[in-house]
């Protein structure tokens, strides 16, 4: 909602600024691949030398999820926020139970404000965007419903193992980033 | 998964990157982008320093070239990367887009893009049934023979098609051609056959169509938007100005769209009009400002013509439609109708809404109005003179004009580029075949129907220019049957001139029709056509330098960057090559740029569009008019330009109270400089407003039409593009589940849309139908509402293949033949399920932050 002079619209648009911009500086632990955990296809072009391979972390317990359920998590730089949540329905890439667990970039691809915040899982949308409003299809890869949002919401690769949920990989572009791999530190995988 | 195309990264543009800036391709809002080219190999770096973004990696907010704004091009063996970015700097768009505007380099000339084969790429002529490709002198010299001989008794046997707004150096080349050169009234614009204006009501009672700053949006206190959606198509003026403003908004639509659902959340109204019934609606608001004594009557006296004789002499249009302030106040008060209670019948709205549209519009208890009028093509598309005339009337009635945050203005479509290069207004006198009689006026030629004039016979060869009339006009199935007929006669056998313009005489003399089509991507007129012209995609920045304006009649600076088709030309320069061959000696122009420079020099007064100011600073400054542009960016100049202190000045909205801006002109564009009220009487439109609503008894619904957020016009390059065209794989029909549900009718399921009779008021009714996927929405999940109501379809108005005007009827205002493209019924049954039951997004579409 609006104040009479229009100040809110201006600083709820500001507040909703996602923080692709804060680039990590840590210097942690991120190593390289194994043969198995290799990039799909999807990820990252060769061409981008230091580019190695998507982290895999845990991110949930399937246990632990209910529907509607939202988890917020850092993938797979430290900063890029992403978010997991369980929709009611089957999902394009959704793994668990019905297939119904997904998860995306928190940054909307129109100019970079946080979703996380908008998700309504039992409809399984994200959306309004805080900024200008689009609104993407969390169970159809994030495909944009209605909006400005130049490509769908980035989604992560999920998998599960003994009841835990991983996360693995990403397809699209993060906002903000050339690669998604790139200016910034991968975010710990567990163990390493 | 659903993945993007090229979504892996996107390389940054090194420092020294060529930059070159231009508009976005699209729609009338005109954002700027800067388009950065560089050759494949190289690559900046992420710091800001290294790179010609001026962008530190991870970019922040608003500073992303997202995948879709890149593209690899190739030009003489050499492939450049291509960045086109929202310019961060530019006063319209602050770096913002739409889906639309953010993903055109995805159809720029490239092999890596998927409209890459279908380009129109070399002249060719249909030999034998089949399009055959032949050289350019050949095509041009049948086009300019056959021309001759369709034009040999009287000029009206050649007629022209051509889009309004690509530039103002093709449209004065091309309306040279067949004004000046031809001769020939018979000319219609890409949405509507003839030569008419599209507000008539607006424009004729002295306003302009474009008249306000985008500002005024941010500054109004109440905004009135009727039969258009901002939100939906001019995105960033929604996002920039009427968001960031804090106008109460008063939606009118007869569905509840984003935006209606955006007003109500945000202290305005949302009034849901019973199809094509604005005129009554509009009058009952100002009978009740006339009744509370809410007019501006000071503006009244001071602005309007109260003087019969004088607004008789204005033209033959105001003579028949021009009201005294006495005459349109009597009408409002004398026709019970527009009482807010039996206007409610009519429109569907409360009596209580009426009356409280009409408080926040006439802001009582402000000594001038902050309210600005917005309206575009439910409005225009429907009964044009009246629902535009109402419009205008309420804005005079309030003194909403001509002050920050008031003001009427269209919201528009495509953006502007019109450039009379003839004597179009001498030519129609003379020659129009087309006349109005009505309540005080008598056989006044007007312009002439163009459509009309292909199907009766007195078109021989139609010459098409960067549209699909077959598929864009009103009543198109009846129109392609016609035209087929009409173009099935004898056919050339060799690409030799003289035995092709022996068969296509032959043709004519038989009552056939010789059809040129010049365009950059086949299309349902292509299917028809002999002659086929490829031209050069000037607005994806192709081969010359071009200049438009966008709504708030910014003029800009379009610069070339890449080639496109090496075979293929410029519009302007086939008109220039055709008018030569017809005998014109001042079609010689060398360049784009020699031409503009002409066109500034001698030709700089083209109403109200005033550029004399960039010649008389060229001369100034030893440059030319073109460089003059350049040099004015991405921000240009909102016409009419005039020089101040040496420097080019602009003029942010029209009608202020000194008149200032129009040189030579007063406040309004009339004679007396005052404007003039417009009768807009129901009685005029309501037979056919019987005749056109559709018989509930026997399943009929309206079924009207209208964009969609990300698709533009005919999709002529989004059908072609895979990351627009999946979130509609086809055409679809928004159906209210009752609706839905009477006809056995799911989300997913192809259904038919037939119309049995067309209105047509010429000739015989003919049978109409298209196909699309029904898209119903739980009533669950329409947590806003659902957009359509019960009674009322929507689809998508150019869906290549399902195609709405299959349907339109054929009814134009007799005054002003333009069609109500809007007003059409159909019954719609289920086909069976289309492969889209599982893949399209069925979530409404009309759901605004709360
Ligand atoms: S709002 Fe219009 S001009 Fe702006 S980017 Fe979108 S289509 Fe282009
Ligand atoms: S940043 Fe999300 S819609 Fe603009």
């Amino acid at each position: 909602m609006k104040n009479d002079d229009g100040s809110i619209t201006r600083r709820r648009l500001l507040g909703a600024v996602g923080t692709a911009g804060a680039t990590s500086v840590a210097g942690c632990g991120f190593q390289a691949p194994t043969a198995e955990n290799s990039g799909p296809a999807e990820s990252p072009s060769e061409r981008v030398g230091r580019i190695e391979r998507y982290p895999r972390i845990r991110v949930a317990s399937v246990d632990e999820l209910s529907v509607g359920d939202t988890v917020e998590f850092e993938y797979p730089l430290d900063g890029s926020g992403t978010f997991l949540t369980r929709l009611s329905e089957a999902a394009n890439g959704g793994v668990g139970p019905g297939d119904g667990i997904v998860a995306f970039s928190n940054l909307c691809t129109h100019m970079g404000c946080a979703v996380s915040g908008n998700v309504e899982s039992d409809r399984g949308v994200a959306g309004p965007c805080p900024c200008h409003y689009t609104t993407f299809d969390l169970a159809k890869g994030g495909l944009v419903i209605m909006g400005p949002a130049t490509t769908d919401l980035p989604q992560v690769r999920l998998d599960v193992e003994d009841g835990d949920v991983f996360a693995t990989g990403m397809a699209g572009l993060v906002h903000g980033r050339r690669n998604n791999l790139a200016d910034g530190e991968p975010v710990e995988e567990e163990g390493e | 998964m659903a993945d993007n195309p090229n979504t892996n990264e996107v390389p940054i543009p090194p420092a020294d990157a060529e930059r070159s800036s231009r508009s976005c391709r699209y729609c009338i809002v005109g954002c700027s982008y800067e388009v950065f080219k560089w050759p494949v190999g190289e690559e900046g770096g992420p710091d800001a320093a290294d790179n010609a973004l001026d962008v530190d990696y991870p970019a922040g907010y608003g500073d992303w070239p997202s995948p879709n704004m890149h593209q690899i091009i190739e030009e003489n063996g050499q492939e450049y990367h291509v960045i086109f970015r929202p310019n961060p700097d530019a006063e319209v768009n602050n770096g913002s887009h739409s889906v639309r505007g953010g993903t055109q380099a995805q159809s720029l000339y490239s092999k890596h893009n998927e409209d890459y084969d279908d380009r129109l790429k070399q002249p060719q002529i249909r030999i034998g049934g089949s399009l055959t490709p032949v050289d350019w002198d050949t095509a041009l010299e049948v086009v300019a023979r056959v021309t001759e001989y369709a034009t040999r008794d009287e000029p009206n046997g050649y007629g022209m098609k051509m889009y309004a707004y690509q530039f103002v150096e093709n449209t004065f080349a091309g309306s040279k051609l067949i004004f000046d050169v031809i001769g020939s009234p018979n000319f219609g614009f890409h949405n509507r056959p003839a030569y008419t204006p599209e507000s008539p009501g607006v424009e004729h009672s002295g306003l302009y169509d474009w008249s306000t700053s985008y500002e005024d949006a941010a500054k109004a206190e109440t905004m009135v938007i009727a039969g258009g959606d901002p939100y939906e198509n001019q995105d960033v003026y929604f996002h920039e100005y009427v968001d960031a403003g804090s106008a109460d908004i008063i939606q009118i639509n007869p569905r509840r769209t984003f935006t209606a659902n955006y007003a109500e959340n945000n202290d305005g109204l949302f009034l849901q009009i019973n199809e094509a019934t604005d005129p009554v609606l509009l009058n009952a608001i100002a009978r009740h400002i006339v009744d509370q004594g809410w007019h501006d009557q000071a503006f009244v006296d001071e602005w309007v013509m109260d003087d019969r004789d004088a607004i008789d002499e204005e033209g033959w249009y105001q003579e028949e439609f021009g009201m005294t302030p006495d005459e349109y106040i009597d009408l409002l008060q004398s026709d019970d109708r527009y009482a807010p209670e039996n206007a409610a019948e009519i429109t569907g709205i409360d009596a209580t809404d009426i009356r409280d549209a009409a408080e926040r519009i006439a802001q009582p208890d402000s000594d001038q109005t902050q309210t600005l009028f917005t309206y575009e093509k439910g409005l225009i598309w429907g009964w044009s003179h009246e629902n535009t005339a109402a419009m205008a009337n309420l804005a005079l009635l309030t003194g909403s004009v001509g002050h920050e945050g008031t003001g009427i203005t269209r919201l528009g479509g495509h953006q502007e580029g019109w450039w009379e290069g003839g004597p179009g207004g001498e030519v129609i006198a003379e020659h129009s075949t087309q006349s109005f009689t009505g309540e005080h006026v008598e056989d006044v030629p007007i312009p002439p129907n163009t459509i009309e004039r292909v199907r009766n016979g007195e078109i021989d060869h139609w010459h098409v220019i960067g549209n699909d009339p077959l598929r864009h006009e009103h009543d198109t199935q009846s129109l392609r049957n016609r035209v087929r007929e009409r173009t099935s006669g004898s056919q050339p056998q060799t690409a030799d001139v003289g035995d092709i313009m022996a068969a296509f005489r032959e043709r004519i003399d038989d009552g056939g029709m010789v059809v040129t089509h010049q365009e950059i991507y086949p299309n349902s007129t292509t299917e028809y056509a002999d002659i086929v012209l490829p031209a050069k995609a000037v607005e994806a920045g192709e081969d010359s330098n071009h200049h438009r304006w966008n709504g708030e009649r910014r003029f800009r600076h379009y610069a070339s960057f890449m080639q496109g088709p090496p075979n293929a030309r410029p519009d302007w320069e086939i008109f220039a090559d055709i008018g030569r061959r017809l005998g014109a000696n001042d079609m010689d122009w060398e360049s784009s740029d020699d031409l503009f420079d002409h066109l500034a020099a001698e030709h700089g007064d083209s109403y109200p569009y005033h550029i004399e100011a960039l010649d008389e600073k060229a001369q100034q400054d030893g440059t030319t008019p073109t460089e003059v542009m350049r040099d004015l960016d991405a921000d240009g100049v909102r016409l009419p330009a005039r020089l101040e202190d040496g420097e080019i000045e602009g003029t942010p909205r029209l009608h202020t109270p000194d008149g200032e801006e129009m040189p030579g002109d007063g406040r309004f564009f009339t004679d007396s400089g005052k404007a003039i009220f417009m009768r807009v009487d129901w009685d005029r439109v309501a037979d056919v407003y019987e005749q056109l609503t559709p018989d509930c008894e026997a399943g009929e619904l309206w079924v009207t039409n209208g964009r969609l957020n990300r698709l533009w016009q005919n999709m002529y390059t989004h059908q072609r593009l895979e990351y627009i065209s999946k979130r509609y794989e086809q055409n679809v029909l928004q159906l209210h589940p009752n609706d839905a549900a009477e006809r056995d009718i799911e989300a997913g399921d192809l259904v038919e849309v037939i119309n049995d009779d067309v209105y047509n008021q010429y000739s015989e009714n003919e049978q109409g139908s298209f196909t699309a996927v029904a898209y119903v929405v739980d009533d669950e999940d329409a947590v806003q509402g659902q957009t359509v109501p019960e009674g009322l379809a929507f689809t998508y108005w150019l869906y290549p293949g399902q195609v709405a005007n299959d349907i339109v009827p054929g009814y134009l205002d007799p005054a002003n033949p333009n069609p109500g493209y809007k007003y059409a019924t159909g019954r719609v049954r289920r086909l069976g399920e289309s492969d889209q039951k599982d893949r399209m997004s069925f979530h409404p579409e009309n759901v605004a932050p709360e």
